[in-house]
């Protein structure tokens, strides 16, 4: 993977990995530098992860990381600046890892070379060995990934190479953090490898390495042994499987069917009411009503509802197993004032300091309870499992699926990584983009993710509402959107000058997650996540209640009338939703469910169909328009954001006017 | 500006700029974007506009450029079967980009590979690198089968 790597050396904003704080310029450098080098994907992030303790993007995916992370870590009183590198393969090939890395190397001329290879691999890694051997440097090669050597049936006589190369060689398993003090205590025999000169004199790169080859070849037949075992282990014949033109396509159902039912019904359904009515309804929302009237007492009395939530575990979208029920009667938001009463002034600035934390759009009421209640546990899961199968190596196999699918859209199997991400975040997606090659790769990516791939947030909101639709309009909301993801794409491919990158892709073996390391990341995206999303919400819901108080709704939606009710059909209200659907689309979404469910529904079945596809049309949030900014240009996110909002509401209409003229048959 | 020469897309008098009639005294100047020949009195768009995004949009689809014939008995990746093993001759095409971006992968002159399975992309192997390719970049692995021993 060649991810934009020369930016990488100054800025460092890649998602999860930070430039961790290093000693300035001015602080005196440590004594010895150790320089992590090696073949992509082999677990350098890991082992710097060992030796340092310092966290840093861990994944299975080659490329992950893009820029240069250093640290400072003591064995036994002897002080080591760590460097982590990108990965290469070949550093005589300008490409720009490698020069990253050459740059590495001449930047640090008195730096130990710690060569990380995949064992299982060798012959790779003994190629860049041999090439890096011709620096001159002190060496010590790692051989890591022993365990799934073993389990390939694979030996490495470690005492032969090592003479053979005449550098110590260490075995470590990173991900169990064996090994990591025998690297340490080898660092101090570090030697230059003991190179033989021949056909070192061609120029031509491939015939320098077509000799250095031969040279592997001859290292490997004295040092490298295999059995094959019988039944190849199940993570291999998985990761055919996986990748299989028809067994792939049932592997891909089985994983999208584990991520329907794990986000969108154990989420979204589950969790969902487990914290929006068990937790906030029942214990949060009380308790600081009854605070803030303590603090800022006026004449008022609150309503009390019965609210009751039923806690069950899915089996499909309309079975579940009842685990158990909340009743509970409640202090609810709506309040009537005392009929006699007569404000006076600190009564009515208490009054409003009331309605802004606990009145119906109050921060507490509305804003933390839909962050916490609602987007954090759909978020939460959804993250969770694209850890999962980051770390397994699933990513890449889905890739090869749908490279060919991906063509029409101008795009190459890569984009499904940014795409998939989307579903959690289009924000976090939009970032990832940089992973892509050719610009028009990325504007044509970040194009679909603003328009149509709808966040967790919003898909958990959209569940909702089609729960009070029949599962034909799910079908049909999903199938519009898919149709017009390749529409919109197709078009964008062929408007936007330039070609589509080259597909070659390497595919990691697949692994078991090592289920910190996943865990890990699920904490580090939620909580990026969190501090993104959380301001936003506080931001939205002030906004609207400012707006609700000034009288200002009111006026807006009449502006929007010929809008909303002409073309899109829907009562006058709405309004307010698709105002604050520019904010972010799904807070929007959340308006919209509250006229859809209820007693008394404000929409029909059309109108909450209608309401549905254009908010999911939207672009995702302000957040998401910023980095679109951030990551092309504001010219890009402003042309983006004037196609995008016309279309929304142009296909909105489009279904209307369709929908009414269908049902008069 | 420098002395510009136009040529008329209909008759195809080549003439200066000033030598165009419509430019003396013309009301809208310098804003005025055509031309007229004075040949024919043919009134034409002095310079073509960059391709703009809706003229590509609507442009038919352009018959991708021909790839250059293979020569004669020249085995491509493409034309492997799933599961044959073949020794790399070289990395052909002229796009110095890709052939970097393969050789870095090992896809070198002189390694062993294998064809994994080419639907719904090509998968090759070489060693333990497992490699997924586009066709296209799959036509550009000349490769040769090994001699039966």
């Amino acid at each position: 993977m060649n991810a934009p790597a020369p930016s990488a050396l100054s800025t460092g904003k890649t998602e999860g990995a930070k430039l961790l704080p290093f000693p300035g310029p001015g602080a005196q450098p440590a004594a010895e530098t150790v320089l992590l080098v090696g073949n992509p994907n082999v677990g350098k992030s890991l082992l710097f992860k060992n030796l340092t303790h310092r966290y840093v993007n861990v994944s299975n995916f080659p490329g992950t990381t893009v820029e240069i992370t250093r640290a400072r870590a003591a064995f036994g009183g002897r002080e080591i600046d760590v460097v982590d590198s990108p990965g290469i393969n070949d550093l005589a090939l300008r490409s720009d890892d490698a020069r990253v890395t050459v740059q590495l190397l001449e930047k640090n001329p008195g730096a130990t070379v710690v060569q990380v290879a995949d064992a299982k691999n060798l012959r790779r890694a003994l190629l860049l060995t041999l090439q890096l051997a011709e620096m001159g440097r002190p060496m010590v090669l790692v051989l890591n990934m022993l365990d799934e050597l073993a389990a390939r049936g694979g030996k490495i006589d470690r005492a032969r190479l090592s003479e053979l190369l005449g550098v110590p060689v260490v075995g470590t398993v990173a991900v169990k953090n064996q090994g990591t003090s025998e690297l340490i205590a080898a660092l101090r025999g570090a030697r230059p490898v003991a190179l033989s000169e021949e056909g070192a004199e061609s120029i031509d790169p491939y015939e320098r390495n077509r000799s250095r080859l031969a040279r592997v070849h001859e290292i490997l037949a004295e040092t490298y042994t295999l059995d094959q075992p019988r039944h190849a282990p199940l993570s291999v014949r998985l990761g055919f499987w996986a990748m299989h033109p028809v067994k792939g396509l049932f592997f891909l159902a089985a994983v999208l069917g584990l991520v329907f039912w794990f986000v969108g019904l154990f989420g979204a359904g589950t969790l969902v009411d487990l914290l929006e009515t068990g937790v906030f309804e029942q214990r949060i929302t009380p308790l600081a009503i009854q605070a803030v009237d303590t603090i800022l007492p006026f004449p008022h009395t609150h309503a009390t509802t019965e609210s009751a939530a039923t806690f069950a575990l899915p089996v499909t979208p309309v079975h579940e197993v009842p685990l158990g029920v909340m009743e509970r009667t409640v202090t609810s938001p709506a309040y009537t004032l005392a009929p006699d009463a007569k404000l006076g002034t600190g009564a009515e600035v208490g009054r409003f300091v009331h309605d802004f934390l606990v009145g119906e759009y109050g921060a507490v009421t509305m804003a933390l309870s839909y962050a916490f209640a609602i987007v954090l546990p759909i978020v939460t899961t959804f993250f969770l499992l694209f850890s999962l199968m980051e770390d397994s190596g699933y990513l890449p196999r889905m890739a090869i699926l749908v490279n060919r699918t991906f063509r029409l859209m101008g795009l190459n199997g890569k984009a499904v990584l940014p795409m998939i991400l989307g579903l959690g975040c289009d924000t976090m997606a939009t970032m990832t983009t940089r992973i892509l090659e050719t610009r028009k790769e990325r504007v044509v990516t970040t194009m679909l993710l603003a328009l149509a791939v709808p966040c967790s947030a919003q898909l958990g909101v959209l569940l909702a509402m089609m729960a009070s639709l029949s599962p034909f309009a799910a079908l049909a909301w999903t199938g519009m959107m898919i149709a017009i993801v390749f529409l919109v794409g197709g078009l964008t491919a062929r408007a936007f000058p330039g070609e589509a990158g080259d597909f070659i892709l390497e595919i990691p073996p697949m692994r078991r997650p090592q289920l910190a390391n996943v865990w890990r990341k699920t904490l580090g995206r939620l909580s990026w996540y969190l501090r993104e999303v959380i301001p936003l919400f506080v931001a939205g819901t002030t906004a609207l209640f400012l707006l609700d108080r000034l009288r200002v709704l009111p006026a807006i939606a009449r502006f929007g009338e010929p809008l909303v009710t002409g073309w899109l059909g829907l009562p006058k209200e709405m309004s307010n939703a698709f105002l604050i659907g520019f904010l972010r689309r799904d807070f929007g979404a959340v308006y919209i469910l509250d006229a859809a469910t209820g007693p008394n529904p404000l929409l029909t079945p059309l109108q909450i169909f209608v309401s549905m596809v254009t908010i999911t049309l939207f672009m995702p949030c302000i957040a998401n328009f910023l980095m679109i900014g951030k990551e092309h240009s504001m010219k890009t996110a402003w042309a983006m954001a004037a196609f995008i909002f016309p279309f929304a509401f142009f296909v909105g209409g489009l279904v209307h006017h369709l929908g009414s003229w269908l049902s008069n048959f | 500006m420098a002395e510009q020469f136009l040529i008329c897309p209909l008759c195809g008098f080549e003439f200066q700029k000033t030598e165009a009639l419509c430019h003396h005294g013309c009301p809208l100047g310098a804003m005025c974007n055509l031309a007229r020949c004075p040949a024919c009195e043919y009134e034409f768009p002095e310079q073509m506009p960059a391709d703009s995004w809706l003229r590509r949009l609507f442009r038919r689809k352009e018959t991708p450029m021909v790839p250059p014939i293979p020569e004669e008995g020249l085995l491509t990746v493409k034309a492997l079967a799933a599961g044959e093993s073949v020794e790399v001759l070289c990395l052909g095409g002229d796009n110095p980009s890709r052939r970097n971006h393969l050789a870095v992968f090992g896809l070198v002159p002189g390694a062993q590979m294998r064809l994994l399975q080419r639907y719904p992309s090509f998968v090759i192997e070489i060693g333990e690198t497992v490699l997924a390719l586009d066709e296209d970049v799959a036509g550009d692995v000349v490769v040769k089968r090994r001699e039966a021993a």
